[in-house]
């Protein structure tokens, strides 16, 4: 079986099981402190990955993001602040369990759901990818093109507060990416006289600046709050910290519907772990019996929303595998590792690097075991080492850190100016509800969706004609239309619902 | 500074923004080299096409912010909204510190190399982030310095560039 050979392949490469585990501590930690989100840690860190292999590279930055989602739920429930975006859901019981003296339990508890969530996307990953990319072969340029044109259509209405602006961030990113030399004519473009911007705008110094100095940026605003408080988490009773098998096997229903609802969130570009843990905690809250008792602090509290944010993991390399696109900022983020390493994605890669992506599957169940082993045996003391850095002193050296990762992509100055300047872009677009998420999945896109446009045009005789000729294009296309159909319809309602209730 | 107005000026720039992209767009020469088909979709067509969508999309926010401070609408927040302090005086001058730090590192780093650069631009930020006590911030930064040199430039390899004032390397 493939995933036997994945393993074998990845044991062969002690580098690799090496960055597994390092990936693994790495992503927990940089989850665990507030505002660095693990994509913000996979941002400076893929700089070091361009002088490993391609296995550990891909290995190290995949267990990272996995890792990371949990580490979140660390911030969550011992501070009361999501270490993601991705936990905003478990700190509402999470936190009150902290509160009773429960800490232990309710960490217990996430790492348990974390990792069954985990397990069961990858599942889904291993035995989904290959089905669909057998499909996705026959694909040619106005199917690409129509599935680029869905994915920025869904990414840029589904993230974030307006439609306007998410389709508005997804079009910053595109121009932004269109900057240097045509893809097919290898002409400049609006590069300003700039020698520098003749090869484009550099992945690595955009990431960094939108995610990793906007939020240095954001921390400067809080720089005058207290550090992070840990409240008083002994307890005198000792159950107070266990988890029992009873109490896992009381929630393994809850798991199981939540890593469903996960694991579909993560199929569909640009959706993500904040949608699932909130959608997961919503529907568990409306079928239980006692929907009084969420948010007082209940392990099925917790299960729910971190099973099924862990979950989107896998499933949302299954777009990034079978077409090219990436499902999530850090599958994104991992399109630009695989180009580096000369790999390009999409529904070939089962025949030119099979051993290669199994491996990476195998890496990834790997990882999912050390994290939780780390979780359950050692949550409470990463969290305790956390608050012995402050903000204050944590937030300088991450500054630090961004910029020697900005400079050492292509040891140039120029991208560091360019990391600040799209640091500030980011910050001002995170305040006025833009998002960085939408405008990096786009850049990274874009060339690929304009040579497949620009190619269906060139191939056929009926112009722009030719994506209503192809029924999986036009499939794809009307996808993309009904959910900004059904996001506009959406936030009427609830428009509607708050006016209704204010006047009331 | 009202969220509706800080709105209104990002819609603004954004509108600005696609307006320059359309002018750099129609800069773009379409090589002679390409036949009439290949020049019809050639490198300025998508450019173009994007940079109309941005100022379109731009002029539609605008009309939407303007309606919302007819109707006197507060921005909706749901539950993964981010919280921001309203900008001040103090605030925006502490973002500014922030950026004059980056860019001062950036010229540190050509004039006096990694080592130095690194140093100085922890003191000011361990300064800027609260850190008060001089002992402290003087051995976090020489330390933390030192530890970033070993590691991205000894042991990861990353250049470091000669500075024209002072240079280690």
């Amino acid at each position: 079986m493939d995933i036997l050979n994945g393993f074998a392949y990845l044991f062969d490469n002690p580098t690799a099981l090496l960055f597994v585990f390092i990936g693994a501590i790495t992503g927990i930690v940089a989850g665990a402190i507030p505002g660095l989100t693990a994509s913000a840690a996979i941002a400076m860190l893929m700089p070091i990955t361009f002088y490993l292999d391609p296995l550990s590279a891909l290995s190290f930055l995949y267990v990272i993001g996995k890792s990371g989602r949990f580490g979140g739920s660390i911030a969550a429930i011992l501070f009361n602040t999501p270490g993601t975006t991705a936990s905003a859901a478990t700190m509402r019981d999470g936190y009150p369990m902290t509160q009773q003296g429960k800490a232990g339990k309710a960490l217990k508890m996430a790492t348990v759901a974390s990792v069954f969530g985990d397990f069961s996307g990858d599942l889904v990953l291993i035995f989904g990818a290959v089905f669909i990319a057998s499909y996705t072969r026959k694909f040619g340029p106005p199917e690409y093109f129509a599935i680029y044109t869905m994915a920025f259509v869904v990414i840029g209405s589904v993230i974030g507060k307006s439609i306007l602006k998410g389709i508005l961030s997804t079009l910053f990113g595109i121009i932004v990416s269109l900057i240097g030399l045509d893809p097919i004519t290898g002409d400049a473009r609006m590069t300003m006289g700039f020698y520098e911007l003749s090869s484009g705008l550099s992945l690595v110094p955009l990431l960094i600046g939108m995610f990793v100095f906007s939020e240095i940026f954001v921390q400067v605003e809080k720089s005058r709050q207290n550090a992070i408080q840990l409240v008083k988490i002994a307890s005198e009773d000792p159950l107070a910290n266990r988890l029992t098998w009873a109490e896992i096997k009381s929630v393994i229903p809850i798991m199981i519907r939540s890593s469903g609802i996960g694991a579909l969130i993560g199929m569909m570009p640009g959706l993500g772990s904040a949608v699932a843990c909130f959608a997961a905690y919503g529907e568990e809250k409306r079928r239980s019996k006692t929907p009084e008792k969420w948010g007082t602090g209940i392990i099925e509290g917790i299960a729910a929303p971190e099973s099924s944010n862990n979950a989107v993991s896998g499933p949302s390399m299954i777009p990034l595998l079978t077409l090219g696109v990436p499902g999530s900022t850090i599958a994104a983020i991992l399109i630009g590792v695989f180009t580096i390493h000369g790999i390009q994605v999409g529904p070939a890669i089962f025949s030119t690097n099979r051993e290669l992506i199994f491996a990476l599957f195998a890496a990834g169940l790997i990882g999912i075991a050390l994290y939780g082993l780390i979780g359950y045996f050692a949550g409470l003391i990463v969290g305790r080492a956390i608050t012995f850095f402050p903000p204050r002193l944590i937030y300088p050296f991450i500054f630090l850190t961004a910029f020697v990762a900005s400079y050492s992509a292509r040891q140039s100055i120029f991208d560091i100016g360019l990391a600040l300047v799209f640091g500030v872009i980011g910050y001002l677009m995170r305040r006025s509800g833009y998002s960085a998420a939408a405008f990096i999945i786009a850049f990274v896109l874009a060339k690929g969706a304009e040579e497949a446009f620009r190619q269906s045009l060139l191939m056929s005789n009926s112009g722009i004609g030719v994506f209503l000729e192809r029924p999986v294009a036009i499939a794809f296309l009307i996808i993309g239309l009904l959910v900004v159909v059904g996001r506009a319809i959406s936030m009427a309602r609830s428009k509607r619902r708050t006016k209704a209730g204010a006047i009331q | 500074m009202t969220n509706h107005r800080f709105d209104f000026i990002v819609t603004l720039a954004v509108i600005l923004l696609g307006v320059l992209f359309l002018v750099l767009a129609f800069q773009i020469d379409t090589p002679s080299r390409l036949s009439a088909a290949e020049a019809l979709v050639g490198p300025p067509m998508v450019p173009i096409i994007i940079s109309l969508l941005i100022i379109t999309l731009g002029l539609l926010e605008l009309a939407a912010v303007f309606m919302s401070v007819r109707s006197n609408e507060t921005p909706e927040s749901t539950e993964d909204s981010e919280e921001f302090e309203p900008f001040s005086r103090a605030l925006v001058t502490r973002l500014a510190l922030t950026v004059v730090i980056g860019f001062a590192y950036v010229w540190l780093l050509g004039a006096v190399g990694y080592l130095i650069a690194s140093a100085c631009a922890l003191i000011a930020l361990l300064v800027l982030f609260g850190t008060r006590s001089p002992v402290k911030i003087l051995l976090i930064s020489v330390i933390g310095a030192a530890l970033y040199y070993f590691f991205f430039i000894r042991l990861m390899g990353v250049y470091d560039p000669a500075g024209w004032l002072i240079s280690f390397s």
